[in-house]
């Protein structure tokens, strides 16, 4: 089988200001269904199943219902879905929408929701699932295994759980130091949906496919996170992987096989920018050519900025992200590289015997800075690069 | 510039006149109405309005005897002489301005080469009349105006561009500014201008104004979509909760209410079996129970009327024994009450004895008393009578005294005090001669003089000593010999006066008489103290009244007379002569009989009613006894009809035995049914087939409401979903975020601009400062010649607006200019502006006018000496100095030492 989670489809995306490149982001994900079904056939996988979160809201678009039916359709194995705490089962919910149900039997018979917590047997799997019915659930969507008689399900037949929620609490890190969930300041955490992978149950299962968590992530020898299949943010740290699905071979009362299929392309790159001179400015221009090469339109950039440049230097700064702007599906910047007369500038300032108010103002405001040390710096550079600019202005 | 000489035509009261100005010091004195004034206006105007000018400033100019006003000035200038003359006629009015160097102007090109010389703009027309005080206002002190502050107005009244050029040669100070300066800062205000107002508020309209409301707007946005988000979920999670609601109620609550229903109809038939058995039963137990009800009542009847029996006999024989003890009591009491009746009528009769004896022993005391106040009032009637006889025979010898009081006395010794002294004067004055011995015939006045014999020569006399020898005899004292005799004879005639007025021969006598006076004055009131101690007044009337009196009591003893004997000789009345000790012990003894008397009555009336209520209590007896015979009787009667009729009470006790065993049986039979009943009930339950089809019904309700809602909320739902709002609220913060960033990024560049804009004014403000330090330092030069204790005056400098904020220090306090006193304000006023032309000095070819016309009125003569030390430093670096003064002679000295003076002269 395969295992995939959180495709969010039809997420905003609403902090990428520019419309089209929201829909390119929006279309990328819908396409990444595709991928997934190309790799559903060429693996002969025995169904498809997705942990939670298809959806990115409980009520999405009619036409990104439409678009998903048509992409599971054309998978041909079953596809088995519960509801995550983005598309949670709760009435209201897409799941019970009229025009999902048409849309379902019309174009994608093979997709089944599960939103019951009841075993499900087909010819070769024993489906498990532990849906979300709401957005957030104090209550362990897996607390129904505990109560499950075992001896009526089939022996031979492999057991999987198919679940959503976060294993840890919120603010917990991991054993790398890193958090245990990857939300960021544009990703809030998910809503406090805590699984407890019991080993009553556990032991009597032979995978555990999980949801919510958007990178790679095996959990324990037989859970797994797959993470999403196309990437929605930047890495925080260096293991982190997405944009892929879990080829998974079940046996009855056998470890799982599990091995990674490719499904993303969209470049989601965290760029270091400490900027304290012309050649950390070049270097940067470099490395960026390195990184995107002539691709325009599929990678996204988070640039995190410091240090400060001079007038000039900060002139091709802007001018380099200007052009970033206009490649990339989005330039996020983060932090602030200062803007400040570099020697040169500040001498052709203080350097005015002519002009004694400009220069002995100029000459006041050097001397602060040298004071400064670090703190309040920021307001004394900004008023030399005004002076600077407006020197300039007014020498015409 | 130094002025020369002027000369004035036809100027107001000045037909001619000519002044040749001194290079240092002029002083014009001059009583008020000389034309001072006029001196100072026709030559400011001479030099700044135009000749060509119509109006007020030409007008003031013209002289009531006719004529044009023509001014000629003489000065220098550029190193050269001119010679301007001007004549003011209006429109037609002319100019001439000529050196001796061959330039001869007229009319616009004079007035503009008079301009560029005097550093002025041009000569001001008539219409701008207004403008024409400021030109040189600095160094033309008009009268009253001395007082001003002289750097108030703008900088053009005290030249103040020409003002910094000399600043800057003296100090070698840098320029201010370049036009590059001003240009970048103008732009930096420019940019300041375009997001703020001059008062600092945001500029409506401008980026950072747009920036705000864009950023307001988005925070609106972000929870206007925070809001629509939580309205889906919450409709979401109102749509779960309905959900599980009807599934509860179709699947648990109705299921179970329609169960209930059923166990409740199997219940209800139960009980209704259960109720018909006990009735059956409770059918049965009833006769019998009535039966032994019969019984116990008959057997209660007779236990009731032994018990009754008991009773009455019982009270029967208390009442007997009650009856014979209240006869004994009741006799005991009447015996008593008669001897305390009998002691008490006794008792009675002594009371009265003695009251009549009281009585009449009163009377006889009564009748004594009058007596004795009868016998008082005549002795003190007599001595009354005695005192007036005796005061009318003082007074007859005080009229036969002279009248001679002591102030007369003494006025009488004193005058013969004045004679005597008077004479022992003139004697003290007078010489003797005594003749010793002598062979020749002396005679003194013609009275001839023995020897042995002494004469006394109180005045001029002459002595003869035989026929030859004739002497004049002076006695001491000259004319004070004719006074003492003048003297000694008024005081003689005074005394004289005194004497005959008195009518006594001498001072000896008036005395006497005086003592005799007083002594019986002394007298006279002596018999009136004695007199005013007799209440004399109603003694008459007092006398009539006790007359009186004393005849009633007479009477009225008179009356009595038998009876008085008939008690002294019993022996109930004492003699008179003890009566009034007797009477307060008789009456003493009437008062404790009296109340001896209450107290026994009270005894009697409290004995005969205790004999009252025996008296009762024995009739109440007797009745009650009666009662009880006829009711014991009755009871007897009765129980042995009962005993007759049903049985005696052991035969009825049986029968009850008998009945209660057979009750006690069916009562365990019933007691177990109503356990069955209860046990029935209480299945059940409270709620009945009604409540329990109401319960339903409300279920129903229920259910279609819940499906009304559910409908609702799924429209909700689509309609809140249809637009995404996730991606609502994230494109909102997102769009905040930008909006933020935006208006950060434009205040971040205003604080530049601000913090630019401020240090522009900081370096401006420390380039000033070497413009104020040359011009407080002339300034302190001259305050110093006052020697009036000010150290120095502070001044700001702008370039823009010049100088301001002088003020003075003295020691360690600054006070504002304004604040000082008028004598200090013209010394401290007259001393910048003696700084103001020494800086200027070298811009006018090392000389400058100044014009003082009155201007120290308010000083006093110490002030006016420090006045002319600054006046004399200030025409020694330049400063020619015109002073035009009502009180010339308190300059007199320094126009004298240094320059010269000319009087002007009223009419003249």
């Amino acid at each position: 089988m395969i295992h995939s989670a959180d495709w969010q489809i039809g997420k905003p995306y609403g902090r990428v200001a520019d419309a089209d490149k929201r829909a390119r982001l929006r279309q990328a994900r819908i396409d990444a269904i595709a991928r997934i079904g190309a790799h559903c056939k060429t693996t002969g996988a025995a169904a498809l199943v997705v942990a939670g979160d298809l959806f990115d809201a409980p009520t999405p678009a009619a036409s990104d219902v439409s678009a998903v039916c048509a992409a599971l359709g054309a998978i041909g194995c079953p596809v088995l879905v519960i509801p995550g705490n983005h598309d949670h089962g709760g009435a209201g919910s897409v799941w019970h929408d009229a025009f999902f149900q048409a849309e379902r039997q019309r174009r994608a018979p093979n997709l089944q929701v599960l939103l019951e917590r009841q075993p499900l047997e087909l010819e070769e799997l024993v489906v498990l699932p532990c849906p979300l019915l709401r957005r957030s659930d104090s209550a362990d969507p897996c607390s129904w295994l505990n109560q499950l008689d075992w001896d009526g399900l089939p022996a031979d037949q492999p057991r999987l759980v198919l679940a959503h929620g976060s294993i840890q609490g919120f603010g917990a890190t991991d054993q790398a130091g890193q958090p245990s969930n990857d939300s960021d300041d544009e990703n809030p955490p998910n809503a406090n949906n805590l699984l407890r992978l019991d080993s009553r149950w556990l032991e009597q299962v032979d995978y555990v496919a999980l949801g919510d968590w958007h990178g790679l992530k095996q959990v324990g020898p037989k859970a797994w996170y797959a993470g999403t299949p196309e990437p929605d943010r930047f890495p925080r740290h260096s293991d982190y992987r997405s944009g892929m699905v879990l080829q998974v071979t079940l046996q009855r009362g056998r470890l799982p096989q599990v091995k990674t299929l490719p499904t993303g392309v969209l470049g989601w790159h965290p760029v270091q920018a400490q900027l304290h001179g012309d050649a950390d400015l070049e270097r940067l221009e470099q490395d960026l050519e390195a990184l995107l090469g002539d691709r325009v339109g599929s990678d996204l950039v988070l640039l995190e900025q410091g240090g400060s440049l001079s007038l000039e230097a900060h002139h091709r700064y802007n001018a380099l992200l200007e052009r970033l702007e206009a490649q990339l599906l989005r330039l996020k910047r983060r932090g602030h590289c200062g803007e400040a007369p570099g020697a040169g500038e500040l001498e052709a300032l203080t350097s005015r015997p002519g002009d004694p108010l400009i220069s002995q103002v100029a000459a006041a405001l050097q001397a602060e800075l040298q004071g400064a040390n670090g703190h309040g710096q920021e307001p004394l550079e900004r008023a030399l690069a005004e002076l600077h600019r407006a020197v300039l202005q007014a020498e015409g | 510039m130094r002025l020369l000489h002027a000369q004035l035509r036809h100027v107001r009261l000045h037909r001619e006149l000519a002044v040749t100005f001194h290079p240092r010091l002029t002083l014009l004195g001059g009583a008020n109405e000389t034309g001072k004034s006029t001196l100072v206006e026709a030559l400011h105007k001479g030099l700044f309005l135009k000749a060509s000018a119509t109006g007020k400033g030409v007008d003031e100019l013209r002289s009531r005897a006719g004529g044009q006003p023509e001014v000629e000035i003489g000065f220098e200038a550029a190193g050269r002489q001119w010679l301007l003359r001007k004549r003011f006629s209006g429109s037609s009015g002319t100019v001439q301005l000529s050196d001796g160097a061959g330039t001869n102007l007229s009319g616009g090109a004079a007035e503009d080469q008079l301009a560029r010389l005097l550093g002025v703009e041009g000569a001001v027309e008539g219409r701008q009349i207004s403008q024409l005080p400021q030109r040189w206002a600095h160094l033309w002190v008009r009268q009253g105006e001395a007082g001003g502050n002289p750097l108030e107005g703008k900088g053009a009244s005290y030249d103040l561009d020409r003002l910094v050029h000399q600043l800057q040669q003296r100090g070698s100070s840098a320029a201010l500014e370049s036009p590059l300066d001003r240009r970048v800062e103008a732009l930096l205000q420019g940019e300041w201008e375009q997001l703020f107002t001059a008062t600092g508020k945001v500029r409506a309209g401008s980026p950072l104004a747009h920036a705000r409301q864009e950023l307001e707007q988005a925070h609106a946005a972000v929870e206007q979509a925070r809001t629509r988000l939580e309205q889906l979920e919450a409709a979401l999670e109102e749509l779960q909760r309905i959900d599980n609601r009807l599934q509860s109620i179709d699947t648990v609550d109705r299921p179970a209410l329609e169960t209930h229903q059923q166990q409740a109809a199997q219940g209800q038939r139960a009980l209704e079996q259960a109720e018909a058995k006990a009735a059956l039963e409770r059918s049965r137990r009833e006769p019998l129970a009535q039966q032994l009800h019969t019984l116990q009542g008959q057997l209660q009847q007779l236990t009731t009327l032994a018990s009754q029996q008991a009773q009455a006999s019982g009270e029967r024989d208390r009442c007997r024994a009650q009856q014979v003890e209240q006869q004994q009591r009741l006799q005991t009491l009447a015996q008593q009450l008669e001897q305390r009746q009998q002691q008490l009528t006794a008792l009675q009769q002594e009371l009265n004895e003695r009251a009549k004896a009281v009585d009449l022993a009163q009377l006889l005391v009564e009748g004594a008393t009058a007596q004795q106040r009868q016998s008082e009032l005549s002795e003190q009637r007599r001595r009354f009578s005695g005192l007036q006889e005796q005061a009318s025979g003082v007074k007859t010898r005080l009229a036969e005294l002279p009248a001679i009081t002591s102030e007369q006395l003494q006025s009488l010794r004193q005058a013969e005090r004045r004679q005597a002294l008077a004479l022992a004067r003139l004697e003290a004055m007078a010489a003797t001669v005594e003749v010793l011995a002598t062979d020749q015939p002396l005679s003194l006045d013609g009275q001839a003089l023995q020897t042995g014999e002494a004469a006394r020569i109180g005045q001029a006399a002459e002595l003869r000593v035989g026929a030859g020898v004739r002497l004049r005899i002076q006695p001491g004292g000259g004319e004070a010999l004719d006074q003492a005799e003048a003297e000694r004879d008024a005081a003689g005639q005074a005394l004289t006066a005194l004497l005959q007025q008195l009518a006594v021969p001498d001072g000896e006598q008036a005395e006497q008489l005086l003592r005799q006076r007083t002594e019986l004055e002394s007298e006279l009131n002596q018999l009136r103290r004695s007199a005013s101690e007799i209440p004399w007044q109603r003694l008459d009337s007092q006398l009539a009244a006790q007359a009186q009196k004393l005849r009633q009591l007479d009477a009225a003893l008179a009356a009595q007379l038998e009876r008085l004997e008939q008690l002294r000789r019993s022996g109930a009345l004492p003699a008179e002569a003890s009566l009034e000790s007797w009477l307060p012990e008789a009456r003493q003894l009437q008062q404790l009989g009296q109340a001896r008397w209450q107290q026994l009555q009270q005894e009697q009336q409290s004995g005969q009613a205790q004999q009252q209520q025996l008296q009762q209590q024995a009739q109440q007896n007797g009745n009650r006894l009666g009662e009880l015979e006829g009711r014991l009787a009755a009871l007897v009667q009765r129980r042995s009809t009962l005993v007759a009729e049903h049985g005696s009470p052991e035969s009825l006790r049986e029968q009850a035995d008998a009945l209660g065993q057979q009750l006690a049986h069916h009562d365990a039979q019933l007691n177990a049914l109503e356990l069955e009943l209860e046990g029935l009930r209480r299945q059940a339950g409270n709620v009945s087939q009604e409540a329990m089809g109401q319960r339903l019904q409300q279920l129903l309700a229920e259910k279609e409401g819940l499906l009304h809602q559910r409908g609702q909320n799924e429209q909700l739902c689509r309609s809140l979903g249809a637009s995404d709002p996730q991606a609502a609220l994230e494109q909102a913060e997102a769009a905040m975020d930008t909006a933020q960033e935006r208006c950060n990024a434009i205040e971040a560049r205003a604080s530049a601009l601000q913090l630019l804009l401020e240090r522009f004014r900081q370096a401006r403000s420390a380039l000033a400062d070497r413009y104020s330090q040359p011009m407080t330092l002339a300034i302190g030069g001259y305050l110093a010649s006052l020697n009036a204790g000010s150290d120095a005056a502070l001044l700001d400098f702008d370039a823009a607006k010049g100088f301001a904020g002088l003020q003075l220090r003295q020691g360690q306090e600054s006070f504002l200019f304004e604040r000082l006193s008028g004598g200090t304000r013209e010394q401290v006023a007259a001393a910048v502006r003696l700084a103001l032309a020494e800086v200027l000095v070298p811009a006018y070819d090392g000389a400058l006018p100044m014009v003082f016309d009155d201007a120290f009125t308010n000083s006093d003569p110490e002030r006016i000496e420090g006045l002319k030390r600054m006046l004399e430093r200030a025409s020694a670096k330049g400063v020619q100095v015109l002073l035009l003064s009502c009180t010339p002679n308190d300059y007199s000295d320094l126009a004298n030492r240094i320059g010269k003076q000319v009087n002007l002269i009223a009419g003249g």
